[in-house]
């Protein structure tokens, strides 16, 4: 498909159905609260080991429940999640979606505690976006790319008729869709839904089709090049750390010299030559090499 | 006997040396975690390979802090919650240190630990004897500590002694393995981080490429308190 695609769906009747296979949609997971069927599913090595990509999509709540230390426990409950390598990630860094109301107050608190747990587990960065429940609309987000929220509840289109609109007026850009689950319909049969609505758009409109192509396709190049640049980044600080501490009386480099000059130079010159003629006899050495310059001086 | 090995991956370059010698692992039951920084910037090649050689392997990424004792803290971590049961544990980086003119020979020599040759050796050593909790290269078995003087001769003897009291541990000797790369016996770490959070250890290690010429570091003191792991619950280090 032509877009990121994050299938948001409700825990209920239970996390088994997420498991289906051949989509290549990214499953949004929404989580009311952070409980034991939680860890039971995400904390299984089964999990790690399946590539589908995923995300959480909390529910503002799970954040009124735990009074106390939140950040504790939000990072271990989230770290094993954030660090599967199947989480999803928009120019490397992790997105987060939160279901909440708009109340400017309580979206801070969250804000807060989720900024809190991702420097508590070293991230420099993360992409949040607080969507607003019950309207389903977008409250904010420091996500760069457009994004379509779209609640088969909420809207007086079907899928078919509200995405063939979309790829007419979305223009060319990098786009993310939220896509809460309809009341009927798996993941694949959505997908197959949308990839039939792409097929006959492809048969109407190929060149403006071809050029949305062109266009996610750019999107995902300038990810990877954003990736680059903030990788490079971290190389020149990384080299320039190294560089400023050879400088410094304390490395091993001034160590080493130190040490040779201690363990070795400071002994007088004849002892030097006779370790010379051991290393010939040892046969670490070969014989020539005492008294020409030009052959080979050490075996190894 | 079942394994786990614990492996940070930082640099996108020379991979291989790590790579081929865990390749012996795998003729033992072996889970490999590894935990690989920078993911989609450059590893695309070492991760191919590792979806490749070691289908079961998990992979973890999480962000670069704390340098190899923090991936090595978050790999842990998804250890325990995971419930990966094993006996015995590889810590393991791919250790270079560029800012060492002896890296790599130091890096050779610690990687004997994974070489074919001396694994059944490692693994008859902890059978043979109940006392051993570490094997490793004795070549960079190091002690810092001052009995005279009641301290430890490091940059990071203040950060030392804080954690060893805020971790309430009791050693009789305070032997290291410098490099952090050796066998452990698994019920150590699950005995010792399941009291104390990995992820809250490795919240408090240094951002960033940090080396410990200057002052003292958390990263630095934990390195030490890895090896420490084994006095402080009774058991030996012993080496290969």
């Amino acid at each position: 498909m032509i877009f990121d695609f994050i299938f948001l769906s409700d825990p209920n009747p239970g996390f088994a159905s997420y498991s289906e296979k051949g989509t290549d949609l990214i499953a949004g997971y929404v989580l009311e609260e952070i409980n034991s069927q939680f860890f039971n599913f995400f904390f299984d090595p089964a999990i790690y080991k399946k590539e589908e990509r995923f995300c959480v999509a909390l529910q503002s709540q799970v954040f009124e429940q735990r009074p106390g230390n939140n950040i504790d426990f939000f990072s271990e409950s989230l770290a094993p999640l954030l660090f599967n390598s199947s989480y999803f990630t928009v120019n490397g860094n992790p997105l987060i979606i939160i279901l909440a109301d708009d109340d400017p107050g309580k979206l801070q608190t969250v804000w807060e505690i989720l900024a809190n747990v991702f420097k508590y587990l070293g991230y420099d960065n993360f992409y949040y976006c607080f969507i607003d429940k019950s309207a389903s609309t977008l409250i904010k987000t420091n996500m760069a790319i457009d994004l379509t929220i779209y609640d088969p509840k909420l809207k007086e289109h079907d899928i078919k008729t509200w995405y063939s609109h979309l790829l007419e007026e979305c223009g060319i850009s990098r786009r993310l869709i939220f896509f809460f689950q309809p009341v009927s319909g798996s993941p694949t049969s959505v997908r197959s839904q949308l990839m039939n609505v792409e097929a006959e758009f492809r048969g109407k409109h190929p060149y403006v089709f071809s050029l949305l192509e062109d266009g996610a396709d750019l999107g995902k190049r300038l990810e990877q090049y954003e990736i680059s640049i903030q990788g490079l980044q971290k190389e020149i600080e990384s080299r320039d750390a190294y560089i400023s501490n050879l400088n410094v009386p304390e490395t091993t480099l001034k160590r080493l010299s130190d040490f040779y000059h201690n363990e070795y130079e400071i002994l007088p010159l004849w002892y030097k030559r006779f370790g010379h003629l051991i290393k010939v006899f040892m046969g670490k050495r070969s014989f020539r090499s005492l008294f020409d310059d030009k052959v080979k001086k050490y075996k190894d | 006997m079942s394994l786990l090995v614990v492996a940070h991956i930082y640099y996108p370059n020379d991979w291989e040396y790590l790579f081929e010698r865990l390749l012996n692992l795998k003729e033992y039951p072996c889970t490999f975690i590894f935990n690989i920084v920078n993911p989609n910037y450059d590893k695309a090649e070492v991760i191919q390979y590792i979806r490749h050689n070691f289908p079961a392997a998990i992979l973890v990424y999480s962000p670069n802090h704390g340098r190899d004792i923090g991936g090595k803290l978050a790999a842990i971590d998804v250890a325990l919650k995971l419930k990966i049961a094993s006996d015995y544990t590889l810590i393991i980086h791919d250790k270079q240190s560029p800012h060492a003119a002896t890296g790599l020979a130091w890096r050779n020599e610690l990687f004997r630990v994974i070489e074919k040759k001396e694994l059944p050796t490692i693994f008859s050593t902890f059978a043979k004897s109940e006392k051993v909790g570490i094997v490793g290269s004795p070549t960079f078995l190091m002690n810092e500590y001052d009995f005279s003087m009641q301290q430890f001769d490091s940059v990071s003897n203040e950060i030392l002694k804080e954690l060893i009291s805020e971790m309430n541990l009791t050693m009789t000797d305070y032997n290291f393995i410098a490099g952090n790369i050796f066998w452990i016996r698994s019920e150590l770490i699950t005995k010792f981080f399941s009291k104390h959070s990995p992820l809250k250890i490795r919240s408090r290690l240094e951002h960033g490429n940090v080396l410990d010429f200057h002052k003292g570091t958390y990263i630095h003191s934990w390195e030490r308190i890895f090896s420490w792991l084994a006095n402080a619950h009774g058991f030996e280090i012993a080496g290969i």
